[in-house]
């Protein structure tokens, strides 16, 4: 049983400085939760709090059963994979996978055979008579999640662990650590400012911003309705585009006015009744835009992107910047103008002040 | 436009040869001149050695610089190491009264710097500025208290009066402690959740990656200890206990020969620590050693 339950956990600097306030999660076991959000959002002091290296300044830590807030790392049954790897640059790839179960007095035999075994797992057994310093990156991040697993945790925290691979060996890393996940029978924890890794990766995924958390869901969740503009903004690549606009109502119903153009939407009147005749924010994905000669919606195209498969073209709608993903055949120049139909099914509307959600 | 350079790097190759040279020559001197014969030397060097009983016969005479040895003898080391048992003793009471100091030292400022480098007490940085203080008083300031506390203890006169003091240096806590500080932090983390006591992070974690700067200590510390005068003169009386280093001064006019050779002998421990472990006294002063994890 490793399930982790955070009660209200928040982290005081120096009695000053708020890291994290009213932290609240139950991690299921054998879960994989992804701590998402901007550099300084506390997202990693989380994890350090988990560990037991941080020092939890007020609320309640629970792993298994046991409240651990005061119990020093090496009680706590976890094992930590670094952001720089931290291998013991002294120590050969197998001290460097021994050394905790040599700690934990593991007799010999049982430390060369796990050693073996997860080596053989993670295709490093011709490393093992290496230091750190021979060895790339990727190797390095085998070895440092080789050290983890031959400890068999009931927890395993991963603290930026790609984030000093080249994209290819990323991705490839990526999938590595979700056969891990699978195969082990570990709670994961995995912090990331990388929202693809997140949402490749994660069962549930936390968003965290200034120390506060945003929204805790699943990636697609938190894809399709975002509880406000900086979830909306900071899930989903090119992120979604966010327009001021009035909402007003006629006749047929209510529509949102954009510089002179009108666009029809439909959604309840309870939720949209509050907000009549004020300016709110409408948020769009670029795949929620689509250029359309009959389309009423002006833009200019600023810059493109062409992906191959795919074009991102950068335009100037009324004002305010907005991408929009096109078919990759099609042809674009600077400063032409394209006309543009809005997919009202997908859109996103929020508060101007709050920028919180009004309805998706 | 390029600018020309002041000086040319021949021209500063030969200046810093000039420098080398004039450098190394007493040592070049002192090593061929432990090959020479004693009626050899006191041809060369008589003026010097009679002046210290004649003065008149000072300005007479001239000093014979010679590097290369008329006849080659070892006849000096023969009678240093097979003759004279006294020199033996001095040496050996050298390396008792040295070895450990050493030991006892890197031993104690490896300890000390750890704390220093792990705990973040209030006292902290007002200890720590204590022990800058301390280091900047140079040792000849200490020496009387040493000798009054060598006094009250009984110590006096025994060289456990020249050990003890010299086992705590606060230069050694200092760079040790600067050196530690470039660990990084993710590797003792890391040690604490592979469950490791404080111990076993020191020991396994932070000491191996200190060998360059422990290293250099275990040198420095050497040298001055291996060259020390002040300490035996203020606090032995007995001379049979007195170093090498206080008895080569002892050496009189008429044993120059054995001069050479005893110096000979006494700077090969230096060297040989210097040469072994030169890589790591570059790495250890200069805090260039890379503990990246």
């Amino acid at each position: 049983m490793a399930k982790i339950c955070l009660k209200n956990v928040s982290k005081i600097f120096d009695g000053e400085v708020k890291a994290v306030s009213d932290f609240s999660i139950d991690i299921a076991d054998k879960e994989f939760v992804v701590l998402v959000g901007p550099s300084g959002c506390g997202k990693s002091t989380v994890l350090r709090m988990i560990a037991g290296l941080e020092e939890v300044s007020a609320g309640e830590l629970y792993i298994g059963d046991r409240l651990v807030n005061g119990l020093p790392p090496k009680e706590r049954d976890i094992a930590m994979v670094f952001q720089n790897y931290a291998l013991y640059p002294h120590m050969t790839v197998y001290k460097n996978m021994s050394f905790g179960l040599e700690n934990r007095k593991v007799p010999k035999e049982e430390i060369d055979r796990k050693v073996h075994e997860v080596a053989k797992l993670l295709d490093i057994e011709d490393l093992l008579k290496r230091k750190p310093k021979a060895m790339s990156g990727g190797q390095r991040q085998r070895v440092a999640l080789g050290r983890a697993m031959v400890r068999d945790p009931a927890v395993f925290l991963l603290d930026e662990p790609l984030s000093n691979l080249d994209a290819k060996l990323r991705t490839s890393m990526r999938s590595e650590i979700i056969k891990l996940h699978k195969r082990s029978n570990s709670t994961f924890v995995y912090v990331t400012h990388d929202q693809t890794e997140a949402m490749t990766m994660g069962d549930r995924i936390v968003v965290m911003r200034n120390g506060i958390v945003q929204q805790i869901d699943t990636p697609q969740n938190l894809y399709q309705y975002p509880c406000n503009k900086f979830v909306a903004s900071f899930i989903g690549t090119p992120q979604m585009n966010f327009l001021p606009v009035v909402l007003s109502k006629d006749s047929y119903g209510y529509y949102l006015v954009l510089e002179d153009v009108g666009i029809r939407i439909h959604k309840p009147d309870t939720v949209l009744a509050p907000y009549l005749n004020r300016q709110i924010i409408l948020g769009i994905r670029p795949d929620g835009i689509k250029p359309d000669p009959q389309g009423v919606i002006q833009a200019k195209v600023e810059v493109a992107e062409p992906l191959g498969g795919e074009t991102y073209l950068n335009l100037d709608c009324y004002g305010e910047k907005i991408v929009v993903k096109v078919n990759g055949l099609a042809q674009y120049e600077i400063e032409q103008k394209v006309a543009l139909t809005f997919d009202t099914t997908h859109i996103h509307l929020f508060e101007t002040e709050t920028e919180t959600v009004i309805c998706h | 436009m390029i600018k020309k350079r002041y000086l040319s790097r021949g021209m500063l190759t030969l200046i810093a040869a000039i420098f080398a040279l004039a450098f190394l020559m007493p040592t070049v001197l002192t090593i061929t001149n432990s090959f020479m014969s004693q009626t050899e030397l006191s041809a060369n060097y008589g003026a010097i050695f009679s002046s210290l009983n004649d003065s008149s016969s000072y300005v007479s005479e001239r000093v014979n610089l010679k590097f290369i040895p008329d006849e080659v003898t070892f006849s000096q080391y023969f009678t240093v190491l097979l003759q004279s048992p006294d020199y033996l003793l001095k040496f050996w009471n050298s390396v008792i009264l040295v070895v450990p100091i050493v030991v006892l030292q890197v031993g104690i400022a490896a300890l000390a710097a750890y704390s220093f480098f792990r705990y973040q007490g209030k006292f902290r940085t007002f200890v720590f500025f204590f022990y800058v203080i301390l280091m900047l008083m140079p040792y000849q300031v200490m020496l009387v208290p040493n000798y009054l506390v060598a006094k009250w203890t009984g110590l006096l006169d025994s060289r456990w009066s020249i050990i003890l003091p010299g086992c705590f240096a606060p230069f050694s806590v200092f760079l040790l402690t600067k050196f530690m500080k470039r660990i990084p932090v993710a590797l003792i983390e890391a040690a604490k959740l592979d469950g490791a006591s404080e111990w076993r992070i020191f020991t396994k974690v932070c000491l191996p990656q200190c060998r360059s700067a422990l290293y250099s200590i275990a040198i420095l510390v050497f040298i001055d200890y291996w060259n020390m005068v002040e300490q035996p003169l203020v606090l032995l009386s007995d001379t049979s206990k007195y170093p090498l280093s206080v008895y080569l001064s002892t050496i009189n006019a008429g044993e120059v020969g054995l001069a050479f050779a005893v110096a000979t002998i006494y700077m090969i421990p230096s060297l040989l620590l210097f040469l072994h472990g030169e890589e790591y006294l570059v790495e250890g002063i200069t805090h260039s050693g890379s503990v990246k994890g």
